[in-house]
């Protein structure tokens, strides 16, 4: 026991690559200590009473403060006696002395010789991954079950657009530390709920549960059994009555839906049809741990809509795709959804939880608030595929129990039914989340489930509409990032907060009014004006009201925060048995940090409108070595992928604005610099017009990143799409390099078709070229930097054999700066990069921020960097002029996903945004001091200890229903099925045996003539000829 | 040529030739009771037993009575009752019904065009047009073809509980999985999809 604690010990901690750890410890036993090893994991009341059993004389227990009410396998007493009986108790395994061990780390280089042969010292290897310190890791999984292949976890195999079973990476009793026996104690356990599991699948009789109320296949397997361990562990967290992993609601009933195969393939179609029957079947709850990033699945987000507008909660995985940002997963992002992402048990977001603003808006929009909240995702026990239970983590794990929670939860208010809606379900959830204190919201949402506390928070719940989030505060950091992250200023472009509506009153509803701004007059709140668009229907539950807000003339030169609020009026059509429509009225607080306008030169735009990704089309990775997730999906905008660009910007002290419309809408005499990175885009002709006159008059500077296009490449890594059944061929390559060329002929600057990788100093920098362009031709007074690098593009077209060649290595010219002049007068500067992955987060090799800064300087300050040296960056003219240019390839489709062509041509240009800013109510009175309201559904002191509750039966299923009506009980169905089955078999034989057995008759005599007859026949002419060939 | 008399002889035995037949005997009868639908296991190897279609107490009756309706439900601003109105929100009564007195149409078909309706709440109303009983029975009489489909539609109980599951869309509504095969009137009762 105690070498297994050490060992799973010597995993902890550090956060170092390529070192190795010796951990030497010694141990002395403690006198009249010992552990007391049971056979299973017990609560503490029980071990006290199997210990006192066993003892005679007074013991002392040693406290474990952590663990005090935690169910464990041993215990630590003091005692001087006989310890015979104990050792014989049949729960008891065994008794050792307890023994104090010291451990002694001492981190050494790997050439260091073995030291195996010295006693207790163990060598390991530490991973690049921070584990937090086992507090209690049970024996079975101590350092092995870390490193167990989970058979879903290479999931992601082909391509990242697929939906995916949200694998469980590889522990503890999330039920109790979730409290949920406070409610099982009241009787609440999950009766007459029905909650579906839609995963891989369940064993009929599986031990852990009580009633598997039906299981179906929507697959082509034609089974219903599991063959991941997925499903099994998704609804043993729900639903397991297994002690050593207890589901949350182990009475409930439980249908599952098998959508996802062993090989790990489920199509939109099938998840159409098992959604339909969840319907028809009137589910109250439903998780889905699986998830994609096609948001522009159309059927698939319909269908989700459908479903929880029938008034199924929805509870999905956010996914597992972080820690970057821009990786939420559909349909865990949609508003109408409870999206789920996972922390640890030391309340740290588990570093494998998707995170980051929804992507739906981009690009003239911004994000909604989401994951929704989070819960324990890491290392949680559940049921496994052969009957004992196991640990897992995953956002696929933290759903089920949120899931799990919800079921309870309304087996606890059968009798307020009528109230618990998906929306209200959601806003109880959220309501009483715990925040965080490290995270923002983007990683936490509304924070930490609170079981106990979301009982309370419905049982007084009352039908009304919230936001999501409940109030906007820039000044509030780390939880606000990003608003708290960049103050407003006048001039500035809008400050787009996309909030999520909340309708607990009805599936439909209206915003009865516009939207109304109140500003704080005491509070400066005048110096703000804000632009308000809404849904026009508020459906399913759920809405959004973006708000657009910019600091006007009168805040010019103010400096501090301005407060105010915005109110809306949420209307619904009236509930059964009443004639006047609900409304409710919400409060939405407004607190920005205003300052006076920066200078033009600490001013950057990054361009949005221009970035294209996937869905809905295949613009592929900027990096082609990543061959398992061949597309850009994060949305490439700075507070997605381009995260760490942003922060470094700030920190640099630039003011970074995003422009989500063409160039055609913004005042080029507020910025320094355009950063345009990575675009897939086509341009617009009066775009190229107004950049050409912006960099002449008005000194606009341009950085630009770009990346690699060839068409012959693109054509290379074309793949065969799983889930929509065809060819998917690129629309791009990293970029949109023949598009950027058309923009760059204003000052003769041409990219090539080149695709080049590999690795090079630059300075004292070193710089990781990841597939990237060159620039095949520019005018003579340009700044260059040229790099042997590896022809990328000439591997990929030759294929998997020419990597035993010598890679082809070719002088590229990746960088270049330029002062344009117009008649000796100097006008913008220009810097050019070819590759842009050594800015995006996303498989990121090896950062150029300072390539970055070095740039802006030079565009601000007209300095060119050192590295820009005129003597020997020089490339010869006579082997630029050989390359090519880009071409477009043919027959690509860009035009059916570009803002900026159709298939007829270019379009009319995209028309600006006009702001119509909503006419201030001043409100003369002083804001309250505090923006933040925890709590805003609940009207009860969460101190007490939760009422009991006298459980009602549903005894008039049908009427009670969130659904409404009903088709068929449930029982009669689940009767039939048995009942039919086995009437049908025996009138069947008979029909298989007059039917087919008179066939065989038949094809019995033809086989007994065929032999007798027809076979010495043929023989015997062969024998005839073959005589004759002899004569 | 000894080899193959020999051979001939063996196959005359008539231990041998029942022994063909018995195996092949077993081997056609376990097919097909293994792929046969609606005996024993189902296809799709669900518990779900035989089914008839329409199931024993389907009715093609619609609500006549108008003191309490079923109705869509689902809509964001439309609803279809099953008496075969439809009405806007603002409309719908507390027992469920749209207010008829409002001068509403029955068994409206606005948007729909061969069997195929853009809106949800249109097509059920549509689809519960006593003209429709032919369609909706051969619809019925096509399902044993999938396995999938027959598991929906047992659970069908009325005219009005077949349209309100015909209508929604279906993995029969889609191409390449995630396009609507027609975006605009996607939901069917006809025998189109």
């Amino acid at each position: 026991m105690i070498s297994a604690f050490v060992w799973s010990s010597c995993l902890v901690l550090l956060q170092l690559t390529q070192a190795e750890v010796r951990v030497t410890f010694t141990t002395t036993t403690i006198p009249d200590e010992y552990l007391v090893h049971f056979k299973h994991y017990l609560l503490p009341v029980t071990r006290q009473r199997y210990i006192q059993a066993g003892l005679r004389d007074k013991y002392e227990v040693l406290p474990r403060s952590k663990f005090r009410d935690i169910a464990s396998d041993f215990e630590v007493i003091r005692y001087n006696g006989d310890l015979a009986r104990l050792r014989d108790h049949p729960e008891v395994k065994y008794v050792n002395h307890h023994k104090s061990v010291r451990r002694l780390f001492s981190v050494i280089n790997s050439t260091e010789s073995d030291a195996s042969n010295e006693p207790d010292v163990h060598k390991v290897k530490l991973k690049n991954e921070k584990k937090s310190a086992p507090t209690k890791k049970k024996r079975k999984q101590s350092s092995k079950s870390y490193h167990s292949p989970e058979v879903f976890m290479g999931l992601v195999g082909e391509a990242h657009k697929t939906r995916k079973l949200l694998r469980v990476i590889n522990t503890k009793q999330v039920t109790q530390v979730l409290q949920a026996d406070t409610l099982w104690e009241l009787g609440v356990r999950g009766k007459g709920v029905r909650v579906a599991v839609f995963d891989t699948g369940l064993a009929k009789s599986h031990p852990h549960f009580k009633q598997i109320y039906e299981r179906t296949d929507w697959t082509n397997e034609k089974t219903t059994e599991d063959g991941l361990g997925h499903g099994t562990f998704v609804a043993g967290v729900i639903a397991s009555s297994h002690p050593d992993c207890m589901g949350f609601a182990p009475e409930a009933e439980l249908h599952v839906f098998r959508v996802f195969t062993n090989n790990q393939v489920s199509y939109t179609s099938w998840f159409l049809d098992a959604f339909n029957y969840a319907i028809l079947k009137k589910m109250n709850v439903l998780n889905l741990s699986i998830g994609g990033p096609d948001f522009m699945d159309k059927p698939f987000v319909d269908k989700v809509w459908e479903l929880t507008a029938n008034g199924i909660i929805m509870i999905s995985a956010i996914g597992n795709d972080g820690p970057l940002y821009g990786t939420l997963n559909n349909p865990a992002d949609q508003m109408d959804v409870i999206g789920v992402g996972g922390i640890n048990f030391e309340n740290e977001i588990a570093k494998f939880s998707s995170r980051g603003m929804t992507t739906w808006e981009l690009p003239s929009g911004y994000g909604r608030l989401k994951p929704d909240l989070v819960t324990y995702g890491s290392t949680v026990y559940g049921s496994a595929i052969n009957g004992g239970c196991r640990s897992l983590s995953g956002t696929s794990v933290a759903s089920p129990v949120v899931a799990g929670a919800v079921t309870l939860l309304l087996s606890g208010v059968l009798d307020l039914f009528s109230l618990v809606n998906p929306a209200s379900m959601k806003q109880a959830l959220l309501s009483s989340a715990r925040r965080l204190s490290g995270p923002n919201m983007f990683e936490q949402g509304w924070g930490k489930l609170n079981l106990i506390e979301a009982y309370q928070a419905l049982r007084a719940y009352t039908p009304q509409a919230t936001v999501s989030p409940s109030y906007i505060d820039f000044t509030e950091c780390p939880y606000m990032w990003p608003y708290c992250t960049q103050p407003l200023y006048h001039t500035g472009l809008p400050t787009i907060v996309n909030v999520t509506v909340l309708n607990g009153m009805g599936v439909s509803g209206r915003f009865v009014e516009p939207p109304q701004w109140k500003p704080y007059l005491l509070q400066n709140g005048h110096v703000l004006n804000i632009s308000m668009s809404h849904s026009e229907v508020i459906w399913p539950w759920s809405g959004y009201l973006a708000l657009h807000i910019v600091v006007n003339e009168r805040g010019a030169q103010f400096e501090g925060v301005a407060q105010g609020f915005v109110s809306i009026t949420v209307e619904s059509p009236p509930e059964k048995g009443s004639d006047k429509p609900r409304t409710s009225v919400v409060e939405l607080p407004i607190k920005v940090r205003v300052i006076p306008t920066p200078p033009r030169h600490k001013r950057i735009l990054w361009d949005q409108f221009h970035n294209l990704r996937y869905p809905p089309g295949y613009f592929p990775r900027d990096n082609l070595k990543m061959k398992n997730d061949p597309l850009d999906w994060h949305g490439d905008h700075v507070h997605t992928n381009f995260k760490e660009l942003y922060t470094h910007l700030r920190n640099t002290g630039y003011y970074v604005e995003v422009l989500g419309e063409p160039y055609t809408c913004f005042d080029a005499k507020n910025y320094a610099v355009l950063l345009i990175v990575d675009p897939e885009e086509e341009f617009f002709q009066e775009e190229i017009l107004m950049i050409k006159n912006a960099v002449r008059d008005e000194q606009l500077n341009i950085v630009l990143f770009a990346d690699w296009y060839n068409s012959t490449v693109m054509q290379k890594v074309r793949f065969y799409d799983e889930n929509t059944r065809q060819w998917w061929l690129p629309d791009t390559g990293g970029s949109n390099v023949p598009a950027l060329n058309e923009l760059l002929a204003l000052w003769n600057i041409t990219l090539g078709d080149g695709v080049f990788e590999g690795d090079f100093k630059l300075g004292k920098h070193d710089m990781n070229y990841a597939s990237g362009t060159e620039i095949s031709s520019h005018p003579k007074e340009m700044l260059t930097i040229s790099k042997k690098l590896n022809d990328q593009g000439l591997e990929i077209i030759e294929g998997e054999g020419a990597n035993t060649t010598p890679k082809k290595t070719q002088d590229a010219v990746i960088a270049g700066i330029l002062q344009t002049k117009v008649d000796d007068r100097k006008a913008g500067r220009l810097a050019v990069y070819g590759d842009s992955n050594c800015l995006d987060s996303a498989h990121l090799k090896r950062e150029c921020f300072w390539l970055l800064n070095a740039f802006l300087q030079w565009s601000t300050t007209g300095q060119a960097p050192p590295i820009f040296n005129r003597k020997d960056v020089r490339p010869k003219e006579n082997e630029i002029a050989t390359r090519s240019s880009a071409q477009r390839m043919k027959g690509n489709n860009l035009h059916k996903y570009s803002k900026v062509i159709g298939a007829a041509g270019q379009h009319p240009p995209t028309e600006c945004r006009i702001l119509n800013f909503s006419e201030p109510v001043v409100v003369n009175s002083s804001a309250p001091s505090e923006v933040y309201k925890p709590q805003k559904l609940l009207s009860i002191d969460l101190n007490l200890l939760p009422p009991p509750v006298k459980i009602i039966q549903r005894l008039d299923d049908d009427q009670l229903l969130p659904n409404g009506d009903v088709l068929v009980k449930q029982d009669s169905v689940h009767d039939r099925a048995l009942g039919e089955s086995g009437l049908s078999i025996p009138s069947a034989w008979l029909w298989f045996l007059v039917k087919y057995g008179s066939a065989l008759l038949v094809f019995y005599l033809l086989l007994r003539v065929f032999v007798r007859r027809i076979i010495p026949r043929l023989l015997f002419l062969g024998q005839r000829t073959r005589q004759v060939t002899v004569a | 040529m000894i080899n193959a008399s020999q051979f001939i002889r063996f196959f005359r035995k008539k231990l041998v030739l029942g022994l063909i037949f018995s195996a092949s005997l077993i081997y056609c009868v376990t097919t097909v009771l293994r792929d046969s639908p609606g005996v024993g296991q189902g296809a799709d190897g669900s518990e779900m037993g035989s089914i008839s279609l329409p199931a024993n107490s389907f009715r093609w009756t619609t609500n006549t009575t108008s003191l309490t309706c079923r109705n869509s439900l689902q809509g964001p601003q439309w609803v279809a009752d099953d008496r075969g109105y439809v009405c806007n929100r603002t409309l719908l009564l507390s027992s469920g019904c749209c207010d008829a007195d409002q001068g509403l149409e029955r068994y409206p078909c606005d948007s729909c065009a061969d069997g195929c309706c853009s809106s949800y709440e249109f097509c059920i109303s549509c689809c519960l047009r006593p003209q429709q009983r032919p369609t909706l029975e051969r619809v019925l009489g096509r399902l044993g073809r999938s396995p999938k489909s027959l598991k929906l539609y047992a659970l069908v109980q009325t005219q009005f509980d077949l349209c309100l599951t015909k209508c929604r869309t279906s993995s029969q509504s889609v191409r390449n999985e995630n396009t609507y095969i027609d975006p605009v009137k996607k939901h069917c009762f006809g025998e189109n999809s």
